[in-house]
């Protein structure tokens, strides 16, 4: 029962002696818009069915139908899941030491990128939009010293708040 | 004698266990926190009772009657 429980938030590849300060993901009108997207095919069902339950051989097909309708439900739930997941693996992770960004694209298509804090050199955020201003969400860009000379990270929620975070972080190394 | 239907049916399934089984195994492997945890027990129990549904009402069906009387009708809508 411990997933009911308050989490460390911890992550693959941490040391021992890291700690997880952050873990952020894009704004949940990302996920959002893509659950409404399948929410419309949820109706589907309902909409031939008002329009072939009224026609004289409809009796005959009836438990098709609705064994048809449940196969349906079964691959949009699978499918909105999927969606789920590959938002809730996409992270930005901010600890003591460094900033991760978790990228999944697909069960096997996995990529880490990391930026250790005393390499930052510069964070700028971009708020563009009307939406993006009333929902608190825009782009946060990491200028670095390292071999990977920028991150960015769109479409993240509190971008300020963010910014401050990593700020303070590099602060306490 | 190769019985067709049963691999296409087997196929299908192992399919969907897969799929299903890299669901929940990522966002409990490789979820940071609470939240992804929550939602593989969500996204199981739901795929669950929707497989017991879907397999409810295949056995409900009376497959060799029903696809009989269907094409009945086709056949009456095509003279």
């Amino acid at each position: 029962m411990s997933i009911f429980t308050p989490s460390s938030n911890s992550f693959r590849k941490q040391d021992p002696e890291e700690k997880t300060i952050l873990v952020t993901r894009k704004h949940r009108i990302i996920l959002f818009s893509k659950m409404s997207f399948l929410g419309l095919f949820l109706l589907l069902p309902f909409v031939i069915y008002s329009l072939i339950s009224s026609l004289n051989w409809y009796p005959i097909i009836s438990l098709l139908f609705w064994f048809f309708v449940s196969i349906w439900f079964l691959v949009l739930w699978n499918l909105a899941f999927y969606s789920i997941m590959l938002y809730f693996l996409n992270t930005v992770i901010v600890t003591s030491q460094r900033v991760i960004e978790n990228r999944q694209e697909g069960f096997f298509n996995y990529r880490a990128n990391e930026m250790e804090l005393t390499k930052i050199q510069d964070i700028s955020i971009k708020i563009l939009g009307s939406l993006a201003t009333f929902l608190d969400f825009g782009d946060i860009e990491i200028q670095s010293a390292g071999a990977k000379a920028k991150f960015y990270f769109d479409t993240v929620p509190h971008p300020e708040k963010i910014r401050e975070i990593i700020n303070e972080a590099r602060k306490n190394i | 004698m190769i019985n067709t239907p049963l691999i296409i049916f087997s196929i299908i399934i192992g399919a969907y266990l897969w799929y299903t089984f890299s669901i929940v195994y990522h966002l409990i492997r490789f979820g940071v926190g609470r939240e992804p945890k929550v939602l593989a027990l969500i996204f199981f129990i739901g795929s669950f009772g929707l497989f017991v549904i879907s397999l409810v009402l295949y056995s409900n069906i009376d497959w060799k009657e029903t696809l009989q009387q269907l094409f009945n009708q086709i056949s009456f809508f095509g003279k």
